[in-house]
């Protein structure tokens, strides 16, 4: 008697596990249609914010133009090894080619390679992996440039003699201390008098940004200016700067997406942002993966979709979108992304 | 009480231990020891300072509740929805906050109590669940959230964070000693079976610490989108494990059973001076995690060794 009443619970639950399996299933065209399809696995480092979901909004949609099936996954925490996992998963799944945002290049190397050893084509955006692990980078400008835009538009804020701090995404974010190096570099070149006084990590999340920048302006009283360089430190830090009133003297400068900053923007407590159009990244990644799929050989100085001119560097097998895009309280309205 | 009593409870080592940072890191930078930059701190980490309060109880009754990261989540996300279609100002927020958060607790207090099993199990699974609702609804509904917190004046800063830090120091310090139910708290996290004995209602104390627990996340959410006028679904992942050394740090038993709002309220202090005050001190980012751990590690370290010494003398005191 006992037994079956157990039996009978144990069908119970495989029935209930069936059907909120079955039901949760996406019913996509792309699903059902011919077995042949290419699939492509989107990773972006981390899930849910603004900057990585625009990207995959423009990769969607191009993949859906050439009747690709576009799956988009990532952590949600920027972390290497939870991306070293949903990698895996994509190679079980049998996804074609992968698309990757890595936090850290080095993490990710052995499973790329694995990956490519299976036939699937790795491309990496946004930030890039160790070089022989994938088959191209695309990526948004390139580090060198975007350094020196940043280091000239802070000293048209704060001046040539200026100190300023950085609050940087992670500590070990790749493209993040690739560009900070470029900006020291150039800095120390061009404007030896600008002093940079420290670097502080956001981990991606606003309360964070938010904490540190009223921090760094009561412990720096010479603080001139702030570079928030990620997409969820910007608005923390303007809100920062807003809250403590300290607009007038604190000349804030973020990376970050302008509707996010529009706001800000308008009432001072940001004074210029920059970035590039992460929609754009998106379709430029597919376009490429498309290209790659068809054996056409990527040109440099061709305009892609209505991206471009990019620039392609053969040796690096690199390709860079273009130029960063500026944003201040006059043309912010202009951009919605 | 003498003051030499008073240094013998177990608050005593983290107040101590609060002041000896505090000093220390002022004579690096002047700047930190405005009291009312210790003011604007406790406004800009009240989440911390109000969920370790929530989870006090809890703790005491030796439970744990891993979703609160979730609920926080949760509870943001449903705010904005709300936010969105009705216009909310800023107390009414953490009210609705406070309620949803109540409810999606004494949801988690309800599984446990009718299943019997670990808190830790059953928060580990909603916790799931609570993130992917929030995601789903986040990701579903996106361009209407950008709206809450319209109504956001400056005058409202700081103010109504402190508010809400005393309130709830204030609440929790009336429910665990001058109620039942905070007589039952301690009774369970004492010794079961007595506590039934005692005619304490099990799963009634059960329900209603999760509640508390989700309350003080719900009010959270609240504060969070009230500073920020954004919701972020990831911005308390992890705050769990802040929170437990927190609690512990105060001088809360492991085991269950003691625990004060006096020292929740220190050590959310420390780890707040501790965190901002490396910046304070101009100590390379590299540093900060190494240290955190290292001077977490020590305040223990010495708290056992006060609790050790302690005993011995008394053991001499008997023979």
């Amino acid at each position: 008697m006992k037994q079956k009443r157990q039996l009978k619970i144990l069908v119970f639950y495989i029935l209930l596990l069936l059907f909120v399996i079955t039901s949760c299933e996406e019913k996509t065209p792309s699903n059902v249609g011919s077995q042949n399809i290419i699939r492509i696995g989107m990773i972006p480092k981390i899930s849910g914010i603004s900057y990585f979901d625009q990207c995959a909004e423009g990769a969607k949609e191009l993949a859906d133009q050439y009747g690709m099936e576009l799956i988009y996954r990532g952590p949600s925490s920027a972390d290497a090894a939870s991306q070293v996992n949903i990698i895996q998963d994509m190679i079980y799944d049998g996804v074609d080619v992968i698309a990757i945002a890595p936090v850290d290049p080095d993490a990710v190397k052995v499973i790329l390679d694995e990956a490519r050893n299976k036939g699937i084509i790795v491309v990496t955006f946004d930030a890039d992996s160790v070089e022989e692990s994938r088959d191209v980078f695309v990526n948004q400008v390139s580090a060198e440039q975007l350094g020196m835009h940043i280091i000239d538009n802070l000293v048209k804020l704060i001046g040539d003699e200026g100190n300023y701090a950085i609050l940087t995404a992670s500590l070990t974010a790749d493209n993040q201390n690739t560009w900070i190096q470029w900006m020291k570099a150039y800095q120390a070149n061009k404007y030896p008098k600008l002093n940079l006084l420290t670097i502080v990590p956001t981990d991606e999340d606003q309360q964070k940004a938010y904490a540190h920048t009223r921090n760094l302006i009561q412990a720096y009283p010479e603080l001139d200016g702030i570079v928030a360089m990620s997409t969820e430190a910007g608005p923390g830090a303007a809100q920062a700067v807003k809250v403590l009133g300290k607009k007038d003297d604190i000349k804030l400068y973020a990376l970050a997406l302008p509707n996010d900053m529009n706001d800000y923007l308008k009432e001072g407590s940001v004074h210029l942002t920059t970035l590039w159009n992460p929609y754009d990244l998106g379709r430029l990644t597919i376009e490429v993966v498309h290209m790659l799929l068809q054996d056409e050989n990527i040109v440099d100085g061709a305009t892609y979709g209505e991206i471009g001119p990019i620039k392609y560097i053969e040796s690096e097998k690199t390709i860079i979108m273009g130029e960063p895009l500026d944003f201040n309280a006059m043309n912010v309205d202009d951009f919605d992304f | 009480m003498s003051i030499r009593k008073y240094f013998k409870n177990r608050e005593s080592y983290i107040f101590l231990m609060t002041i000896i940072l505090w000093v220390s890191i002022s004579t690096t930078n002047l700047n930190f020891a405005n009291p009312r930059y210790l003011l604007e701190l406790i406004g800009v980490n009240s989440v911390y300072f109000i969920c370790a309060l929530g989870v006090l109880p809890l703790m005491i009754k030796g439970h744990f509740d891993l979703s609160i990261g979730g609920m926080i989540a949760f509870t943001s996300v449903l705010l904005s929805a709300i936010g969105s279609w009705f216009f909310l100002p800023a107390p009414l927020v953490i009210l609705i906050g406070a309620i949803i958060g109540l409810l999606v607790g004494m949801l988690n207090g309800a599984l446990i109590s009718k299943f019997k099993v670990s808190s830790v199990v059953v928060t580990l699974a909603t916790m799931y669940i609570f993130y992917g609702v929030s995601k789903y609804i986040y990701n579903t509904f996106t361009e209407h959230f950008r709206i809450i917190g319209e109504y956001k004046i400056q005058d409202y800063n700081g103010i109504i964070e402190n508010m809400s830090v005393l309130i709830m120091a204030l609440l929790t310090y009336l429910i665990l000693k001058h109620t039942n139910f905070g007589r039952s708290v301690y009774a369970f996290g004492g010794d079961r079976k007595l506590a039934i004995q005692k005619g304490y209602h099990e799963s009634v104390s059960i329900i209603k610490a999760h509640g508390y627990c989700g309350l003080s996340a719900g009010v959270s959410a609240a504060l969070h989108l009230i500073t920020f006028n954004q919701n972020s679904v990831d911005a308390y992942l992890n705050i769990e494990f802040e929170l437990i050394i927190i609690v512990i740090l105060g001088g809360l038993h492991i085991l269950g059973g003691y625990g004060t709002v006096f020292g929740t309220l220190i050590a959310s202090f420390f780890i707040t001076i501790l965190k901002s005050g490396l910046v304070f001190a101009r100590i390379p980012v590299f540093w900060h995690d190494m240290m955190i751990g290292a001077i977490i590690i020590l305040v223990i370290a010495y708290g056992v060794f006060k609790e050790r010494y302690k005993k011995r003398n008394i053991k001499v005191g008997e023979t």
